[in-house]
C-alpha cells in the first residue's frame, strides 16, 4: 500500500507542485487549504505524514501541529513544516509544537522528497518495532500465565501429598504437569528460533520409521494412562529429506495431540505412504474431530477450538508443526469429521540424490 | 440456630485446579462445590447459595471477569461475594475487582495461601463485606 501524505497549503500552485512531485515519487496525497480542513482530513484519512504550511487562514500551522500532537492517534505522525519565515523564532516555535522538520520556502523539490522519504521510513520502522514489541509482550505474558498455572498445580498436589501423607496418589499428576511445562517451554523456544528466521538446518536423508519409533517411546506411558493404543503401518525403508530434531518435534506434537484429544481406549494410527516423489506421514486419532469451520484456524498461533478447554494445551503445537514442516520444504494438512476423528498429514520430499531447496524463513 | 458449614463454589475449566481447591478447602472443613465450566453458573449459585464463589479468570469460552459482571448484574446473585482465583497479572485482577465491585482476588501459585485468604475473605464478609473493595479503591 502506498503511503499517504496530507498537504496543508492555501496557495494552490504550491500545493499542485507538491502533489505532482509526491505522486511521481510513489506517494498518494490528500489536500487541505486551512487548519480546520486539515484536522478533518487527518481524522478521516489517517495520513502517514503531514506537510504543513504555517501561514494558513484562520487557525495557523503551529496551532494545527499542537492539536495533532495532543491526540494519541496522531501524536507520532511525522509533520514537516513549510515556512516562508527563515528566522530562528519560527523554527523554535515549530519545534516546541512538535514538528519533526522544516523546509523554508522557496524550497527545492528534491529536498522535500528526501525529507519526506526519510521521515516515512523512520516512522514505518518505528511502527513495526512497536508491533513486534507488543507481540513479544503477549508471548511473554502467555508464558508467565501458563507456567504459573502449572506451578500452582504442582504446588497444590505437593501440599496435598504432604498433608495426607500420601505421595503416590499425586505423583502421576505432578509428573504430567511438569511434562506440560516442558512442552510449553520447548514450543516457545522453538518459536523464538523459527520466527527469528534462523538459517534453516541442512537437510539430511532420514529413515522415517526410525524417527517415529524413537519418538513413540516417550509416549508409551501417557498413552497407557489413557488406554490409547499406538499403531504404525507402512514406510519400511522410506527415506525422506529432513532434519532429525525437526522431524522428531513434528511427530511429537502430532502424536501428543492424537493422544490428548483421543477417546479413552481409542487408537492412534500412524501411516506412511509413498506418492511419487512425496512421502506422506499421517497421524489419525479417534477423537471428537474438528468442526469444518474450525479446521482452517487450528494452525493459527494461540488458536484453540471452542470446547477444547478441558484438554491442556498451549495453542502453539500445530502452529509450530506448520512452521517446522515448511522449514524442511514439507507441508501439513488436516482432514477431520466428527464421526471418525482427525487425520493430520505431513508431506515430506522423498530422499533422492539431490536435496530440495530449503525456503528462507520469514 | 442451625449450624451450617461455610459453602464455597469453585469455578474453573481446569480439572487439576478444581481437584486441588476442593481437597485443600475440604481439609479446612468447608463444604466445597466445583463446576468445570463458565456456563450454568447463575442457576448453580441460586441453587447452592454459596458463602463465597472462587472464580477462575482465564476461561477462553467466557472469561471469569465477564462472568463476574453477569453475576453482579443479576438481582438474584449479586449479593454473593466473588473472589477471582487466577494466574493472571495481578494488576489486571485488581482492575477487574474494582470495575465489577468484586470481593477480591487470590493469585494462583501458593496453595497454602489459598486457604489463608479464603478464610480471611469469609471472615471479612461477615464483619464488613465491602472493606476490601474500599481498600482497593483507595489504593487506585
Amino acid at each position: 500500500m502506498k503511503e499517504l501524505v496530507l498537504i496543508v497549503e492555501d496557495e494552490s500552485d504550491v500545493a499542485q507542485l507538491l502533489r505532482y512531485n509526491l505522486q511521481k515519487a510513489g506517494c498518494r496525497t490528500v489536500e487541505a487549504t486551512d487548519g480546520a480542513e486539515a484536522l478533518r482530513a487527518v481524522r478521516l484519512d489517517q495520513p502517514d505524514l503531514v506537510l504543513l504550511d504555517l501561514m494558513l487562514p484562520g487557525m495557523d500551522g503551529w496551532e494545527v501541529c499542537r492539536i495533532l500532537r495532543s491526540s494519541e492517534q496522531t501524536a507520532s505522525t511525522p509533520i514537516i513544516m513549510l515556512t516562508a519565515l527563515s528566522g530562528e523564532e519560527a523554527r523554535v516555535r515549530g519545534l516546541q509544537c512538535g514538528a519533526d522538520d522544516f523546509i523554508t520556502k522557496p524550497f527545492s523539490v528534491r529536498e522535500v522528497l528526501l525529507k519526506v522519504r526519510m521521515l516515512l521510513d523512520k516512522s514505518s520502522a518505528l511502527k513495526s518495532h512497536q508491533r513486534k514489541r507488543a507481540e513479544t509482550e503477549t508471548q511473554l505474558s502467555y508464558l508467565v500465565h501458563e507456567l504459573k498455572n502449572s506451578l500452582s498445580i504442582i504446588g497444590g498436589y505437593t501440599l496435598l501429598a504432604s498433608e495426607r501423607n500420601d505421595t503416590l496418589g499425586y505423583l502421576g499428576r505432578i509428573s504430567s504437569t511438569t511434562e506440560h511445562m516442558n512442552q510449553i517451554l520447548n514450543d516457545a523456544s522453538l518459536l523464538v528460533r523459527l520466527e527469528k528466521g534462523a538459517p534453516p538446518a541442512p537437510l539430511e536423508p532420514l529413515e522415517l520409521t526410525e524417527v517415529i519409533e524413537e519418538t513413540l517411546d516417550s509416549f508409551r506411558i501417557a498413552a497407557g494412562d489413557k488406554g490409547v493404543s499406538l499403531h504404525v503401518a507402512g514406510g519400511a525403508g522410506c527415506r525422506v529429506w529432513g532434519e532429525r530434531r525437526t522431524v522428531h518435534q513434528i511427530v511429537t506434537n502430532l502424536v501428543s495431540n492424537a493422544i490428548k484429544y483421543n477417546r479413552t481406549g481409542g487408537a492412534v494410527w500412524i501411516q506412511i505412504d509413498e506418492h511419487g516423489n512425496d512421502i506422506n506421514l499421517s497421524v489419525k486419532d479417534e477423537g471428537p474431530g474438528i468442526a469444518p469451520d474450525q479446521q482452517h484456524r487450528i494452525f493459527e498461533k494461540y488458536y484453540r477450538c471452542p470446547g477444547s478447554e478441558r484438554v491442556k494445551g498451549s495453542g502453539l503445537g500445530l502452529y509450530v508443526v506448520k512452521l517446522l514442516a515448511e522449514s524442511i520444504s514439507g507441508s501439513v494438512q488436516v482432514a477431520s469429521d466428527t464421526a471418525s476423528g482427525s487425520t493430520f498429514t505431513i508431506t515430506f520430499r522423498k530422499a533422492g540424490d539431490v536435496a530440495p531447496a530449503v525456503p528462507m524463513l520469514r | 440456630m442451625e449450624y451450617r458449614k461455610k459453602r464455597i463454589l469453585v469455578i474453573d475449566d481446569d480439572a487439576d485446579h478444581l481437584f486441588i481447591a476442593r481437597e485443600l478447602l475440604a481439609l479446612e472443613g468447608y463444604e466445597v462445590l466445583t463446576h468445570q465450566s463458565p456456563f450454568g453458573v447463575i442457576g448453580l449459585i441460586q441453587a447452592a447459595d454459596p458463602d463465597l464463589v472462587l472464580l477462575d479468570v482465564n476461561m477462553p469460552s467466557l472469561p471469569g471477569d465477564d462472568l463476574a459482571a453477569f453475576i453482579k448484574a443479576d438481582d438474584r446473585t449479586r449479593h454473593i461475594p466473588i473472589v477471582l482465583y487466577s494466574s493472571n497479572d495481578e494488576d489486571r485482577l485488581r482492575r477487574a475487582v474494582v470495575q465489577h465491585r468484586l470481593h477480591g482476588y487470590i493469585p494462583k501459585g501458593d496453595a497454602a495461601d489459598l486457604r489463608l485468604k479464603v478464610g480471611y475473605f469469609l471472615q471479612e464478609h461477615e464483619s464488613d463485606g465491602a472493606s476490601y473493595c474500599k481498600r482497593l479503591y483507595a489504593a487506585d
